[in-house]
């Protein structure tokens, strides 16, 4: 047997060791945040673009974090006159740019919720052992002035019955006078907010929504994070809870 | 001459003990190397929480076995760090007892060598795929398995009984385990799993082959835990004959903080090129001690998308020409 060479005494304080070149996975897992948006009529001038200014806020913000600019990955769906997934899937948030908003009559969030699932289904990735990577739980965050104007319900069950690919975070906030309380909190999976629909409350609206992406991408990042709800940062006082 | 050490994280006697943010040791037996290093991820450093995996590497004292864990300690318990590092000191400690008191103790070792081993067979691929699947294995590898599960039982015990001590809940233990149990003289090697991480063989045709299929939960981002109930639903064993382990160069055990970096791609083929790379590297100085501080280093610094977590690896090599 060949006698191996002696480790000679303090060589492991040599710095000059030679760096370990080894390959690693370019797959990662991904915190999917959807921004689903009422651009209902209710909404038209001041408040719609509180809301486009506010999304802008939201990327900034994330884009600071760097471990919440790693992970997550925005989806916004507008509801109002028809629902419009406008980002038609996940887009890494510092390739995301907010969208141009417009007020439109009616309030589909029903519509809304089906291209959710859709979207659930076809750009949410399950772990593939061996292959990829499966996405951390999506963050669906709500915004909404009034009542929705078609059957959400329907969808929504559909949502909480899911087995695969499950959502347990739907955060709803209502903004204005005119929200159903008790709809917002019928459709929410998690808790349900309060606001108003000036624009400092947009505002206030879309920083704690960062805070709350940024506070999940660094749960979900620890091991037995990201199977159960989020626990949110305590909202600003523009922002109420509702019990 | 007694060949018995204890490398890796101490096991911690109280809830205050100090938990280092990096660790990096090295051993020799019998033809055999291992080193390990253990880093706290960019997330605990960023939240200023400690490391909270840990590793251990044990052998008894006649130098024949060579006992291997780590652990994962969930991130949302603050003193999971204590369930990682006891329970794989524990495992350790019970795995070589294990290998000793069982009914074909000392013949792990004996009536493996009585058969002669004269010439290398090729490992079928049939029986790489299996590895895992108790069905067809010999009574030795099923009672080398029941060891490795017996083990694993024990540590569970262990781990509640110091709960109580510390007065604090099973559950702020909460920790993943991986162990492996390897005779230096025949090869012959038994592992166990519960909890995510990857327990992988490297063999002599530069195949990484995976040693356990611990499941998954459906739930993203969730593990399974030695500290949950009704975990050993969820506990895997495996194990290589000594004709088996012949074609086995190097053992790699990892905690996710690796593992998901080398398991999943693109490309597809990461992980073969992961423990081929691997491989090379930890046999690229002949010193250990000196091969162990480069894999520290390599886990602290290298740079994986979405990589944040504490990152544990220990690597048991064949020396060449053994």
């Amino acid at each position: 047997m060949p006698k191996q060479p002696k480790e000679k005494k303090g060589n492991n304080s040599n710095p000059e060791m030679p760096e370990m070149k080894v390959a690693v996975g370019e797959g990662m897992r991904r915190l999917p945040v959807y921004l689903l948006l009422d651009t209902s009529g209710s909404m038209a001038g001041a408040p719609i673009e509180a809301v486009r200014r506010g999304v802008e806020l939201f990327k900034q913000e994330v884009e600071q974090d760097s471990f919440a600019k790693e992970t997550v990955h925005v989806a916004v769906i507008t509801f109002g006159g028809e629902a419009e997934f406008v980002t038609r899937g996940l887009i890494p948030v510092d390739s995301f740019q907010s969208p141009a908003l417009s007020a439109t009559s009616g309030t589909p969030l029903g519509q809304a919720l089906w291209l959710l699932i859709e979207s659930l289904d076809k750009d949410v990735k399950a772990a593939v052992k061996g292959k990829e990577k499966g996405d951390w739980k999506p963050l669906v965050f709500v915004l909404t002035d009034g009542e929705p104007t078609d059957d959400w319900q329907e969808p929504l069950e559909e949502i909480r019955n899911r087995q695969t690919k499950k959502v347990v975070n739907i955060i709803t906030v209502g903004c204005g006078p005119y929200i159903n309380q008790q709809n917002l909190k019928d459709i929410a999976i998690g808790p349900t907010f309060n606001m108003g629909s000036d624009e400092a409350s947009f505002k206030a609206f879309f920083k704690w929504v960062t805070q709350s992406v940024v506070a999940a991408s660094k749960a979900v990042t620890q091991p037995g994070g990201g199977d159960k709800p989020v626990d949110m940062p305590p909202p600003p006082e523009q922002i109420q809870y509702i019990p | 001459m007694n060949r018995e050490f204890r490398r890796g994280d101490p096991c911690p006697s109280q809830l205050t003990n100090k938990h280092k943010d990096m660790r990096a040791n090295s051993a020799q037996l019998g033809k055999y190397c291992v080193i390990g290093a253990s880093v706290r991820g960019k997330l605990h450093i960023h939240n200023e929480v400690p490391r909270d995996d840990a590793f251990a590497v044990h052998s008894n004292p006649n130098g024949t076995w060579l006992a291997v864990a780590v652990s994962d300690g969930v991130g949302s318990r603050n003193l999971s760090r204590y369930g990682a590092s006891y329970a794989v000191n524990k495992l350790c400690t019970r795995l070589l007892d294990g290998v000793v008191k069982a009914k074909h103790g000392k013949a792990f070792g004996l009536s493996a060598l009585s058969q002669p081993v004269a010439s290398k067979q090729p490992c079928s691929d049939d029986r790489l795929t299996d590895i895992g699947d108790s069905n067809g294995l010999t009574p030795q590898l099923r009672e080398l398995e029941e060891v490795v599960r017996n083990a694993f039982r024990s540590t569970r015990v262990d781990v509640e009984e110091f709960a109580r001590e510390q007065k604090v809940l099973l559950e702020d233990l909460h920790c993943t385990l991986l162990g492996l149990i390897l005779n230096v003289e025949t090869g012959l090697v038994g592992v166990g799993q519960i909890g995510d991480g990857l327990i992988l063989g490297f063999t002599d045709e530069k195949k990484a082959v995976s040693l356990t299929e611990s499941p998954i939960p459906d739930e993203l981002g969730a593990t399974y835990l030695l500290t949950q109930d009704n975990w050993e639903q969820y506990f895997r064993t495996g194990s290589l004959s000594t004709e088996e382990a012949q074609h086995f160069t190097t053992f790699y055990l990892m905690t996710d903080g690796v593992a998901d970096d080398c398991q999943y791609g693109p490309p597809a083929d990461i992980l073969q090129r992961w423990a081929n790379d691997m491989d090379r590297e930890i046999r690229l100085l002949p010193f250990p001690k000196k091969t162990a501080q480069r894999l520290k280093r390599y886990l602290a610094t290298y740079q994986a998308k979405g990589s944040f977590d504490d990152r544990t690896l220990v690597a048991v090599y064949r020396k060449e020409d053994e």
